[in-house]
């Protein structure tokens, strides 16, 4: 008897619980209702994103070449055990790696220290935002049309400081090297810096008045206040800055890639082009993974 | 009392305006180098056959000269398309392009951001993987989607691709996550179907984010010469772009190149420098949140 009552109270309870969904199916159907709107992109998405991605894990598993693109005999892990052992490929993205790696850190203290300046108050400061922000938009114009042109191994940057400086003795000592090195980190590093302006932006001012209060200096409260803020971001750039190098088109890795694919080498190494990028990009997830689990500690 | 105040102040404000001039300076010095391959591109367009030949490369042009672009016009008036053609095909690629990429891209950020539809944070984190991965290794794979769909030797080569644009889905989403959520809840009580919602608020807030969307891919399809190469076999399909690249060759003709670069990347650098205010105001919260 009493388990009957209990079921009975049970079902009415699911019809109560039924009734509420009632009420939580109009959000839910609002909810199905965005998925449509979502559907376009994502079958562009998954035509033109996932699914070449996927096919590239299986060409890599082929010898594939131009001449037979959807065939080739299957070859297992034979073009990555290739790329590894032939020292040219294998040192090359070693090379590029270790350099990704040794960047990183240069661009995001650099792209900080920029952007607590153009926090601050001084005259100029709209035309200096956008004279920092014009690498983001002009990178991929500027820098293809003058790469396109022979202007070969010397930089745009290396004439900078003889010629702007006049040859004097500045330039003497330092030469077209570190005009070339400052160059290239400042090009790098202009969204890390609009990531940490958007970032440091965020910090309340109360913050720091309360730290003015208690009478620390700017450098203190950058230590202490500003730095744990936007710790989160300072991660983001570096992963930011790393995927970045990482997939420069000036990268030597890229230049192999083009290499393997271009007909000129008399057949097209799409397999192995493929099997490279994999073993590349692999490398940069693992880095970034362990990255974040190292950090993760510190964020929280 | 009030006497000593204003006192502090002055002083206050002496200070400031004093390290005001060193961040200036400071900032200055770097910002030479981010405007230094501007300069040198438009150098380098009024440059004579001689100075572009120098070995290292000089900044500064001696001689300018507008011979560069006298030679640009000679070889666009001996094309075999007339000029014209190809000019077309760039502006209506580009057009279409851009409107097709920032509908898709509002579309889907905007349930991405304030919807809580199953799969959701899957999908937003498979777009935030999917943006570090090099282009270069899809590149086979995307020449065979291509032409299974059959889109080969038609305008949709060019187009169709801009459906999946990932950095711009993930701007847009960034962005909308900015805009509370009270404000979508009040259009609902006020009866607004969710095609409502999505044109009436999400749109008109959308604008500056959709300004730097459109900034940031305009220089490359404006520019577009890739697809063209690979996918286009009609002449009469190709883009200026494409055509831009085929005047080079041959040591006579590389003062005509510099004059050709220096013309197509002026529309994308007007672009910026016209929409430049709402471009940094959506950077500067596009990376909060």
């Amino acid at each position: 008897m009493s388990k009957n009552v209990k079921t009975v109270k049970i079902k009415k309870i699911q019809a109560q619980q039924a009734n509420n969904y009632g009420v939580v199916s109009f959000e839910r159907k609002r909810n199905l209702e965005g998925l449509l709107f979502v559907i376009p992109w994502l079958i562009g998405f998954i035509w033109f994103v996932l699914v070449p991605l996927v096919l590239s894990i299986r060409i890599s598993f082929f010898k594939t070449t131009l001449a037979d693109l959807y065939g080739g005999d299957f070859i297992g892990f034979n073009n990555y055990v290739e790329i590894i052992q032939n020292p040219r490929y294998g040192e090359t993205i070693w090379n590029s790696f270790l350099n990704s790696l040794y960047q990183v850190p240069v661009v995001v203290g650099f792209s900080l220290f920029v952007a607590v300046l153009l926090k601050q108050k001084f005259p100029g400061r709209t035309a200096f935002r956008v004279v920092f922000f014009i690498p983001v938009i002009l990178a991929g114009v500027i820098m293809s049309y003058l790469f396109g042109q022979d202007v070969g191994s010397v930089s745009v940057f290396s004439s900078l400081l003889t010629e702007a400086t006049g040859n004097n003795f500045i330039a003497m000592i330092f030469g077209g090297g570190l005009s070339s090195q400052i160059g290239s980190i400042m090009w790098k590093s202009s969204v890390e810096i609009l990531i940490f302006l958007a970032a440091l932006q965020s910090v309340p001012d109360i913050l720091y008045e309360v730290v003015e209060l208690d009478g620390a200096t700017a450098w203190e409260s950058f230590w202490h206040v500003t730095l744990p803020y936007i710790s989160p971001f300072v991660i983001l750039n570096a992963i930011y800055a790393l995927v970045d190098s990482f997939v420069d088109s000036s990268n030597p890795v890229m230049g192999l890639l083009t290499e393997l694919t271009s007909s000129a080498s008399g057949e097209s190494y799409y397999g192995m082009a493929s099997a490279l990028s994999w073993i590349y990009m692999l490398l940069a997830l693992l880095t970034i993974l362990l990255f974040v689990l190292i950090t993760r500690r510190w964020l929280k | 009392m009030a006497q000593v105040d204003i006192d502090y102040l002055k002083r206050a404000k002496k200070r400031r305006d004093y390290s005001g001039g060193a961040i200036s300076i400071i900032l200055g010095l770097f910002g030479i180098f981010s405007l230094w391959p501007l300069l040198y591109m438009f150098m380098t367009a009024f440059k004579p056959l001689e100075e572009l030949m120098l070995y290292p490369p000089k900044f500064f042009v001696m001689n300018p000269t507008l011979k560069n672009f006298q030679d640009m016009v000679t070889v666009t008036a001996n094309t075999t398309v007339p000029f014209t053609r190809y000019l077309f095909n760039t502006v209506l690629i580009t057009v279409v392009y851009l409107f097709v990429m920032i509908l898709v891209a509002t579309m889907a950020c905007y349930p991405l951001s304030k919807h809580n539809f199953p799969g959701r944070n899957f999908l937003f984190s498979t777009i935030t993987i999917a943006m570090m991965f090099v282009t270069a290794a899809t590149s086979v794979p995307s020449y065979l989607i291509i032409n299974g769909l059959g889109l080969p030797n038609t305008y949709f080569a060019y187009i169709i691709p801009g459906l999946a644009n990932t950095t711009g889905v993930f701007l847009l989403k960034q962005f909308l996550d900015g805009v509370p959520n009270e404000i979508f809840e009040a259009g609902k009580i006020d009866g607004a179907s969710e095609w409502q919602l999505y044109t009436k608020i999400a749109i008109p807030l959308l604008k500056n984010a959709q300004a730097t969307i459109i900034i940031l891919s305009f220089g490359g399809i404006w520019g577009e010469s890739g697809v063209a190469g690979s996918y286009i076999y009609d002449e009469q399909l190709r883009t200026l772009g494409w055509f831009m690249g085929t005047i080079g060759g041959g040591l006579a003709r590389t003062g005509a190149t510099t004059a050709a670069g220096l013309i197509m990347s002026l529309p994308t650098i007007i672009m910026f420098v016209v929409q430049q205010t709402k471009v940094m105001d959506t950077m500067a919260h596009s990376g909060i949140k």
